[in-house]
């Protein structure tokens, strides 16, 4: 009896290792949730010193459209850090290339589920999954040798510009927002189809009004994980953008994005100085919309739950 | 009720079924009359609802099923090459097991068919939306909510409402397979209702697993077996005196 009693007072063996399990797990989310916050503060205090330390205005900064850090505006004794052009350069691409794939991505998607599902997960499935892991300098490169040269010959100008960008980007986002949207289709439940055709809709009718219906919030989430993706592609865009800070005039003409300025600049400034502060302020602002994006999708979530 | 006055909707004959190389109904041989219920009771894996879903030809959507026999519904044939699939559904509806209103408003989910068919008088879609909620004895616990998700509603409400939205497409025959057998005992009993209302007006032939429903609310029952057709009569007859050992042994209860 005495022998029962010990056991059950003492921990065990297995409850021991329960316990180790559980400490290792949160060791792993407390470092995880360490770095998140430190990269936050420290991206953040950076980025913040540009208006403190420096005095630079925020509207100066947002909404100036003049960019040289380097050089002091012998007006105003500040030196030029107007970030519209980037700001709306980083914009521009995003959504230019979301509108471009999103279309492609939802009839890739939809030939994959509905209408070719044995051909769909045989081949296009791997070749989606190719196309995400090709790393960004090789698209960007190709947007050099290929895009760029057929941009120009084709509108003038240098072939550098956000439409360069867009490109290269659509096809980069394209797997992304094509495999998220497959997810969703596949998770429209069956029955949905069913008694869709059952009450005698045609194949496209039940996927037009009831699938694509149904399945409105995951692809919205699609997109805009395709667009956090596009907003912060930094190598393949600056590869074919053209880097100039200045206002896009039209769509072929050499502009810059916010990652793009950063990969240009970050390793040619002096840590402290304002050239850096302000490159570490756009950091901060590819940071805030990166949640901005998180936010959105959240959103989306919750509706399509209430729903 | 007797079918012997009434015309036939629906004549089947040596109905075979294949999955891949599997026979999975051996010659079915069955004929559904104007109006009224027909009721196809067995166990588990006996084929009827196998063969229910061959009516409207919803074996279409996978691969590897193979059908053969003969289909006559009103002269035409259901399986012919030139029949068109979108039509033949809008004339033999169908209710599944599963209540499965679409995640839109009442209102959306009822007119679905006739919005598919064309239909866009506010006027007509008014009407056609009160006529088959009232058919299916759900318009009075809904009339204030149209407008409202009909997922929002409970299992027999929304059931209900699948069973409004095919009737909204005005078919000539009902399809139910095992419309309640995810529901509660009320809810059930509110489809059993619901079903009796239209016994008069549509022919329905409705898959079970409950004899006591089947004896309830048929007029005629047929009694599949391991994929054949082993009995079909008037209800009463079935229950009270069948003729055949196995569906006697079957609603006594000595097996399935």
């Amino acid at each position: 009896m005495d022998n029962i009693t010990q056991k059950l007072t003492q921990k065990s063996e297995s409850t021991k290792k329960d316990s180790m399990g559980r400490a290792v797990s949160l060791a792993a989310l407390a470092l995880i949730v360490i770095v998140v916050v430190a990269i936050f503060a420290f991206v953040i205090s950076r980025g913040m010193s540009t208006f403190f330390k420096d005095g630079v205005s925020v509207s100066d900064f947002l909404f100036g459209t003049n960019w040289n850090p380097s050089v002091i505006n012998p007006h105003t004794k500040q030196p030029y850090i107007g970030a519209l052009p980037m700001i709306l350069g980083s914009f521009l691409v995003t959504f230019l290339a979301a509108i471009v794939a999103t279309p492609f991505a939802i009839g890739t998607s939809l030939f994959m589920t509905e209408i070719a599902q044995k051909r769909g997960a045989k081949i296009m499935q791997p070749i989606i999954e190719l196309l995400v892991g090709i790393p960004s300098v090789v698209y960007g490169f190709i947007g050099l040798t290929v895009v760029v040269p057929f941009i120009r010959s084709v509108f003038g100008g240098s072939g550098f510009g956000i439409l360069s960008g867009t490109i290269v980007l659509f096809v980069m986002i394209l797997p992304t927002i094509t495999s998220m949207t497959v997810d969703t289709l596949k998770s429209v439940p069956r029955h949905y189809r069913e008694s869709a055709l059952a009450i005698g809709a045609t194949r496209w009718q039940m996927i037009y009004k009831v699938v694509l219906r149904a399945a409105t919030p995951g692809i919205l989430t699609a997109i805009v994980f395709g667009m956090a993706r596009a907003f912060g592609e930094a190598l393949a865009v600056q590869m074919v953008i053209g880097n100039a800070a200045l206002m896009p005039h039209n769509l072929i003409s050499p502009s810059s994005t916010l990652t793009s300025v950063l990969t240009m600049g970050i390793g040619n400034t002096v840590m402290g100085s304002l050239q850096n502060n302000v490159l570490w302020t756009l950091a901060m602002i590819l940071l805030l919309m990166s949640l901005v994006f998180n936010l959105i999708v959240r959103a989306i979530g919750r509706r399509g739950e209430m729903k | 009720m007797t079918d012997t006055t009434q015309k036939n909707i629906l004549e089947t004959r040596d109905v075979k079924l294949w999955y891949g190389q599997k026979e999975a109904l051996h010659g079915i041989n069955l004929t559904f009359p104007e109006k009224g219920i027909t009721a196809l009771i067995g166990p588990s894996g006996s084929g009827k609802s196998t063969y229910l879903r061959a009516l409207n030809r919803m074996h279409d959507l996978e691969d590897n099923i193979t059908v053969t026999g003969t289909f006559d519904f009103n002269g035409t044939d259901i399986y012919a090459p030139t029949t068109d699939t979108v039509e033949l559904r809008k004339r033999i509806g169908m209710v599944f097991q599963q209540p499965n209103p679409f995640p839109f408003s009442i209102y959306e989910n009822v007119i679905f068919g006739l919005r598919l068919a064309g239909v866009k008088d506010k006027v007509v879609l008014d009407e056609a939306v009160e006529k088959a909620l009232r058919q299916s004895s759900v318009w009075d616990e809904v009339k204030d909510d149209l407008h409202k998700s009909a997922l929002g509603l409970s299992g027999g409400q929304q059931q209900r409402v699948s069973i409004a939205r095919v009737l909204a497409t005005s078919p000539d025959l009902l399809l139910l397979d095992e419309p309640t057998s995810a529901l509660d005992p009320v809810s059930s009993h509110n489809i059993e209702e619901t079903l009796m209302n239209l016994r008069n007006d549509y022919a329905m032939i409705i898959v079970t697993h409950s004899m006591s429903q089947a004896s309830r609310l048929s007029d005629r029952t047929a009694f599949f077996l391991s994929g054949n057709l082993i009995e079909v009569d008037s209800t009463r007859h079935i229950f009270l005196d069948p003729k055949r050992q196995e569906t006697q042994d079957y609603i006594s209860g000595r097996f399935g």
